[in-house]
């Protein structure tokens, strides 16, 4: 292989070949899906995600949490996900259609996020857990994110959204910890994910 | 078939002495750029070690500097990678491609300004990405956090590289084209388009769904394999013949493992996602393309070991073959276990846990990085024109970094597995298994700090060398002294 | 290919060149060269056996080459193997509603965590009156409540919203059979009159409410479980307690 012009056509070839495979042919084939509408219920599938939604798919971008915790659920040949009752069905393409970037991850540090919303309902169990992990999940490994909330002085009225905070935790007397907008955002994004709506690929029963 | 650009002895004492000159100019003009790029990467390469630790501690101890949001494990995690993969690693990279086409080539390297303004430009880009991301304006996309502006200014310099090396090979002198040169050249062009291709659908027109997920990760398989594993293959087609002084053991092998890597490495990338929300077919596609990687990696541990057979006693003598034989015996054992991990019966264990991660440090350190340090250690001198002042340096530099790497990768693979045995089974509460990893991520932490010191042992060796410390000595730096060594 | 080019005499060396020429440059061996040794036979050979592997996993495990079929073993090239039956056993539906929505909380070995959600296993509200458990399930429980002497202070949210009755029945039943609990199986039709019963109440219950709902089983409810010596549900005779014992 003496000649410039082979190795740079062969270098191209195989390239383009990889590229046309698992690029091109994926994007044409599921890059362009639609949502679905359910014939049953006439809900739009998956569900729109909210504005406050959205934002807070903005602080788990930025506040790395896709290191730790994977969205998605593999089917019952690959793993235990459906019976650790990680969802009800492994999860498809169509599911992830509204979400930029991605959040499937590829590490569960933390356990899988896919249906969280779903399994952990309560918002005031997500303020705690994020403010200090260890208070309802004792052992976990995840680290506080007490700067996403802020501890000030009670003025008159104490807060409607103050944390309901005791032991370690507890402010001091006459203070209160309330979320930030960026808390609330993350929370009404954590519970707005919920993947066991049934599609025609992918059925719950 | 070919006629070696053989130097020394056929041609008697005044040719070599002729072309031992060629290379002295050779060498006098890389010397700006190659040291630029070499300072720098391990500049960042100390700085990734910093991330590196501070983000192992956090994983046993989440309260670990934890009310700062820049200190955030979610952000200081990659922010080690971006500072190990750009920072450390491409510029190695460069650094080590540029010596060997200049070498490989024949001709005094021209057009360095291109170059000078190519490192400046990259560590600008890699400085301004890792501060986005530590600033929480990153894009959250494994191996492509940078934001758009620091992508740009990367894309930009590595443009000015791709340039040079093809006015480069042009205006080599005529003659056998090496293997090294085969893998330097695919890197060079095929690195920028994944880079330009990848970001463009991902950062700045963003594609829907899981097909993020797949092109994400045909990235991120390919800069190992289409960038970081060729140059590193180059080098390490250089420095075994090039000490040793014998010929590679087989150029058929050479031509098939090259072809064949080209052919399949570019389509593991869908291995990271098996059992995900992509279709069957893609799965499959990338576990074949896995198992099939085992023909370039086999052909190229076949002609190395038989390059190496009769001389493995040389080891013991000289530090830079020593790295990269390292190098070249982990990359076939990273390979293999890359291989078997892309299977589904195993995958479905490995998946998602520490294994993972020590399969990735098995092959960007044990590999890579162990190969990168071999390749420094034979150039620097050259371009100083200095013996490195310590061997006593390079030997604890050596140990520190292989006894850390082992501790590394067995105590991940180890608990990995643990981990994955244990998610298996759904009676096991997911906080019991996370329990059962601390001790082997403190085992981790401590091998961190292993690397980490003998990152500052190799730093302090290259600003001695660069200041020319110590006495002028008459023959190279070597572990053992009793041993002649040409 | 080209025969290496002879060094010029420009280039020839005199005596003050080589003092400038680095040790390291003067002892290094000559630019490596290839060697022309043949591929040996058991590669290709093995490269031929992996080329064969290859194509039958792609025949086996491509579903097709569809964009929409994502389990590998679904379609071989248009032969679609029959899906299993579907389970129509209530306690294999209950198993998978429960790992879905209550294992986070009570996990799936029904022990729940200690000092935050009480345990199911061996619970007498799980065991007791399938009124009470039914109530709790489609309404929530808020404030303390107190399991085997242990006081639990959490909240639990209501499904009256989020899970069909046959889906409540099913959990029901699951949750009242595992684990060593021995009562007896519920009907969905006992869930849907219990919905009907407590449609206007929007919020959790207390535990003193609880306790005040008159302990009864549902309609439908049969009497026992299966005992462990796989008794089929109905022949053993084992009473459901009336009162939960504090």
């Amino acid at each position: 292989m003496n000649r410039g012009l082979t190795l740079f056509v062969g270098i191209l070839a195989t390239f383009t070949l990889a590229w046309a495979g698992l690029v091109l042919i994926p994007y044409l084939q599921f890059g362009r899906v639609t949502d679905y509408v359910s014939e049953e219920t006439g809900q739009t599938l998956p569900p729109p995600m909210s504005g406050l939604a959205q934002r807070g798919h903005e602080v788990y971008a930025a506040e790395g949490c896709v290191y730790c915790h994977s969205q998605q659920v593999r089917g019952e040949s690959q793993g235990s996900d459906l019976a650790r009752g990680w969802g009800v069905r492994r999860t498809v393409a169509r599911d992830y259609i509204g979400e930029r970037p991605h959040f499937l991850g590829t590490m569960r540090t933390g356990p899988d996020l896919s249906n969280i919303g779903r399994r952990q309902s309560s918002v005031e169990w997500h303020h705690k857990h994020l403010y200090r992990p260890q208070s309802v999940s004792p052992g976990s490994v995840m680290p506080p994110f007490r700067f996403l909330y802020s501890l000030r002085k009670i003025v008159g009225e104490p807060s409607a959204d103050a944390l309901k905070l005791d032991g370690l935790d507890a402010p001091p007397p006459g203070w209160e910890v309330v979320p930030t907008p960026d808390a609330k955002a993350l929370v009404a994004y954590l519970l707005s994910l919920d993947r066991s709506y049934p599609l025609p690929e992918a059925p719950t029963e | 078939m070919t006629s070696p650009s053989s130097s020394s002895s056929p041609k008697g004492p005044k040719a070599a002495l002729a072309d031992a000159l060629d290379r002295a100019a050779i060498d006098a003009s890389c010397r700006l750029p190659v040291l630029l790029f070499f300072g720098s990467a391990i500049a960042w390469l100390l700085v990734g070690s910093v991330f590196a630790l501070l983000a192992a501690i956090k994983l046993t101890t989440p309260e670990f500097l934890a009310d700062h949001a820049w200190l955030t494990f979610g952000r200081v995690r990659p922010a080690h990678l971006n500072a190990v993969a750009y920072g450390w690693s491409s510029t190695a990279a460069i650094g080590v491609a540029i010596w060997l086409m200049a070498r490989l080539c024949r001709v005094p390297l021209r057009h360095a300004r291109i170059l000078v303004a190519a490192a400046v430009l990259w560590n600008l880009g890699v400085a301004i990405g890792v501060t986005a991301i530590l600033a929480g304006a990153s894009n959250a996309i494994e191996w492509l956090e940078f934001p758009t502006y620091a992508a740009f200014i990367l894309f930009v310099s590595y443009a000015f590289i791709a340039v040079w090396a093809v006015l480069m090979f042009r205006e080599r002198r005529p003659g056998h084209v090496y293997v090294s040169q085969w893998y330097i050249f695919g890197a060079f062009f095929w690195f920028p388009w994944l880079y330009s291709v990848v970001n463009s659908m991902l950062v700045f027109w963003p594609v829907q769904g899981s097909v993020q997920a797949i092109i994400n990760w045909w990235f991120g398989h390919n800069v190992l394999g289409l960038w970081f594993t060729p140059i590193a293959l180059a080098s390490t087609y250089y420095m075994i013949p090039k000490i040793l002084g014998k010929p590679i053991h087989s150029y058929y092998l050479s031509i098939l493992g090259f072809w064949s890597l080209a052919l399949f490495y570019s389509w593991n990338g869908g291995h990271h996602l098996l059992g995900g929300p992509i279709p069957a077919w893609l799965q499959s596609a990338s576990i074949v393309a896995s198992v099939m990687m085992l023909i370039p990696v086999i052909t190229t541990a076949i002609n190395f070991h038989m390059t190496m057979r009769g001389s493995f006693a040389l080891l013991r003598t000289s530090p830079a073959l020593r790295f990269t034989v390292f190098g070249a015996m982990c990359y076939t054992v990273v390979s293999a276990q890359g291989s078997s991990m892309a299977l589904r019966s195993l995958n479905k264990l490995t998946h998602f846990t520490h294994y993972t991660i020590g399969h990735a440090h098995l092959g960007m350190y044990a590999f890579f990085t162990m190969t990168m340090f071999g390749a420094m250690y034979y150039i620097t001198p050259r371009l100083v024109r200095w013996e490195w002042p310590s061997a006593f340096l390079i030997k604890a530099h050596f140990w520190l970094a292989s006894t850390g790497i082992l501790l590394m990768v067995v105590s991940l693979t180890l608990g990995g597995l643990i981990q994955g045995i244990e998610l298996e089974n759904p009676k096991v509460p997911f906080l019991t298994i996370v329990a059962h990893t601390i001790p082997w991520l403190h085992a981790r932490s401590w091998s961190g700090a292993l690397l980490t010191t003998g990152h500052l042992a190799f730093a302090l060796s290259f600003v001695l060398i660069l200041l020319r410390t110590g006495k002028q000595r008459e023959g190279p730096t070597l572990f053992t002294k009793e041993r002649s060594f040409p | 290919m080209d025969p290496e080019k002879k060094p010029s005499p420009e280039r020839g060396a005199s005596e003050m060149d080589v003092a400038k020429v680095h040790g390291a440059l003067l002892r290094e061996k000559q630019e490596p060269c290839d060697g022309m040794a043949p591929i040996p036979l058991w590669l290709m050979t093995a490269i031929l056996a992996l080329a064969f592997w290859s194509g039958g996993y792609l025949f086996f495990y491509s579903g097709g080459f569809r964009g929409d079929v994502f389990n590998e073993s679904q379609i071989a090239w248009g032969y679609a193997p029959t899906a299993p039956g579907k389970a129509k056993d209530p306690l294999a539906i209950g198993k998978r509603v429960y790992v879905a929505n209550c294992a986070s909380c009570h996990q799936v070995t029904g022990l729940g965590q200690p000092g935050t959600y009480p345990p199911l296993a061996d619970s007498d509200y799980v065991n007791g009156p399938s009124s009470r458990l039914a109530a709790i399930v489609l309404n929530g429980i808020t404030g303390p409540i107190k399991v085997h002497g242990v006081v639990y202070n959490n909240n639990m949210p209501a499904w009256k919203g989020l899970l069909k009755d046959d889906q409540i029945a099913a959990v029901l039943t699951y949750i009242r059979q595992e684990w060593g609990n021995k009562a007896g199986a519920v009907a969905p039709e006992g869930i849907a009159a219990k919905r009907a019963a407590w449609a206007t109440r929007s919020t959790p219950l207390t535990e003193p409410e609880i306790l005040a709902i008159p302990p009864e089983e549902l309609p439908g409810t049969s009497s026992a479980a299966p005992s462990s010596d796989g008794t089929p549900p109905g022949k053993a005779a084992t009473a459901a307690p009336v009162t939960p014992s504090r």
